[in-house]
């Protein structure tokens, strides 16, 4: 952390955030700037919003803000051009969102996540087994990437047989973010249409046999008298919980073994008392706030203190910010598992219709990791650097070598 | 010197893979499912090519300069010819503006489960009218 909170940081230069967030230039810009003009290379600039009350007031407000007009981050066609992610539930504005999410919603209940807990433990430990005789591993590789992705297969009804081919895919387009870690962008491009067409041809056979997975439900009328999504409705939302779930999952993993070892009385306190695991989850998301910013666009000029955001102006919502704003969270650069939270932290955004809807099944997904690591993996620890995601818009870390002391696997 | 010499070509061999999608069993369900009137403008030759996928039609010329479209493709004809052979990927070409599109592009997504069946079709297409010229496109 930073004291220098004066020292302008660029926030669109990813390298800004090579040794992690900038988070004594976002104390300063809260504090004095809360409404900040930000330069960009490829436009005029952006709005750079940083206090938790306006985060929040402006996600609520989708009649103001749209998500759809210019989609959500600073660059066009950042992941893949804006016409096509325009067809994902995070793009859309009411009324297309609110249909949509209601009838998601009304099929991936919390009950449907309820439902996956016990396979949630099993993977976990199936996942931790695989190294815990080494005594050594890359926690992000190894193990924070493995469970988010395994459940949404398993969520999803994808066959056994298919897995590897959908990892693989998620890979190549995650590494999206990161200059340095994509051998070729038109991997991720390619990798992306082709589990498209994959997840489109999955939702139309289950369409014919439905199973009991949710794309059979997402594919099914049901009692509320909302239409069915299509194939290609249930293939975006595939592809939003592909690569939104997994990675922001992933990222929060490793974000939270690093601020347990980083502070041993918090682990200590955790390991004494695991049903201390749900708080400590809601911390570590704040702690480890992994989406940067999202993006907004007014329809029309907006004032906010005393500024004025014009229509059409780029907006980002530092939700990084917001998560370490002193008035939402009281002494928020405190790690303290047993943190008193009034209300949500902001890791799945401000609130309103596009609060994550893959929020239940995260925690469900967080809690049973953290309960598992504390208990498997007590004493991990660094073995190396950590290797952080060249992103502007992802906090994400891509390489964590740890190591403990080895144990036996929990299953023959 | 592009792949497809004129616009007769066009229509013979690119408008003809969806002639033959409209009744193959492979696609025929999926065409009609879309309902879509996809408009591709070509370049070098240029041309308009206007396939109908409610009224199961295909029109390459100046008579579909002006017929409605629900979706619009622009590209160079060679870059037409390569992805009909498999050896452009549409949304590498979309990303990089080698196929500019106008409307609701999800509807083209659509489509794409079938491109493989459509792959075929052309080198089919082409082999049956001995154009081993235009099957031998390097990427």
């Amino acid at each position: 952390m930073t004291d220098t909170p004066a020292q302008p940081v660029d926030l669109v230069d990813p390298d800004s955030f090579a040794d992690g967030i900038p988070y004594g230039y976002f104390d300063h810009l809260r504090s004095d700037d809360p409404v900040h003009w930000h330069p960009h290379p490829d436009h005029d600039g952006f709005w750079a919003i940083t206090r938790a009350a306006d985060v929040e007031a402006i996600s609520r407000d989708t009649t103001r803000f749209s998500n759809y007009e210019k989609g959500v981050f600073l660059e066009a066609d950042t992941v893949l051009p804006l016409d096509f992610i325009r067809q994902s539930l995070l793009l859309m504005d009411p009324p297309q969102h609110t249909r949509l999410r209601r009838t998601i919603s009304r099929r991936f209940t919390p009950k449907t996540v309820t439902n996956l807990e016990p396979r949630v433990r099993q993977i976990t430990n199936e996942v931790i087994d695989q190294v815990i005789e080494q005594g050594t591993c890359d926690f992000s590789a190894d193990i924070a990437v493995q469970l988010p992705l395994a459940m949404i297969c398993e969520l999803m009804g994808v066959p056994e047989a298919d897995r590897m081919q959908v990892f693989e895919w998620a890979n190549k387009i995650s590494s999206f973010d990161d200059p340095s870690v994509r051998a070729d962008v038109d991997d991720g491009l390619i990798a992306f249409e082709e589990s498209y067409i994959y997840v489109i041809e999955l939702a139309e056979e289950k369409l014919e046999n439905p199973g009991d997975d949710l794309i059979s439900l997402l594919a099914q009328p049901d009692t509320g008298g909302d239409e069915p999504l299509s194939e290609i409705e249930i293939a975006n939302f595939f592809q939003l919980l592909s690569v939104a779930g997994n990675e922001t999952t992933r990222h929060t993993t490793c974000h939270g073994l690093q601020a347990l070892i980083d502070h041993p009385d918090q682990r200590r306190q955790l390991r004494d008392d695991p049903s201390l695991v749900p708080n400590a989850v809601e911390e570590i998301l704040r702690w480890g706030s992994v989406v940067n910013y999202f993006r907004r666009t007014p329809m029309e000029d907006v004032e906010l203190h005393g500024t004025r955001m014009k229509a059409g102006d780029p907006v980002a919502l530092y939700y990084v910010a917001a998560n370490r704003d002193p008035e939402a969270f009281p002494d928020p650069d405190t790690f303290n598992i047993q943190r008193d939270f009034k209300g949500n932290q902001f890791a799945f955004g401000g609130g309103g219709p596009h609060f994550c809807l893959g929020a239940t099944l995260a925690r469900m997904q967080l809690r049973v990791m953290f309960e598992t690591l504390v208990e498997r993996l007590p004493d991990a620890t660094n073995a190396g650097p950590i290797t952080r995601l060249r992103s502007n818009w992802m906090h994400g870390i891509e390489a964590m070598p740890i190591e403990f002391t080895p144990g036996a696997p929990s299953a023959p | 010197m592009p792949y497809l010499k004129d616009e007769a070509e066009i229509d013979k061999y690119i408008g003809e893979i969806f002639r033959r999608s409209f009744v193959h069993p492979d696609t025929e369900a999926r065409v009609k499912k879309a309902g879509l009137r996809m408009r591709v403008d070509y370049a070098e030759p240029d041309t308009v090519m206007m396939v109908d996928m409610q009224d199961l039609t295909v029109v390459v010329g100046s008579d579909a300069e002006d017929l409605e479209w629900d979706v619009a493709l622009a590209m160079q004809a060679d870059d037409g010819h390569k992805f009909w052979l498999g050896k452009l990927n549409f949304t590498v070409a979309m990303t990089k503006g080698k196929i500019r599109t106008k409307g609701p592009v999800a509807e083209l997504l659509k489509l794409l489960p079938m491109a493989k069946y459509l792959f075929a079709q052309y080198q089919e297409i082409l082999a049956e009218d001995g154009r081993d010229d235009l099957l031998a496109v390097q990427r």
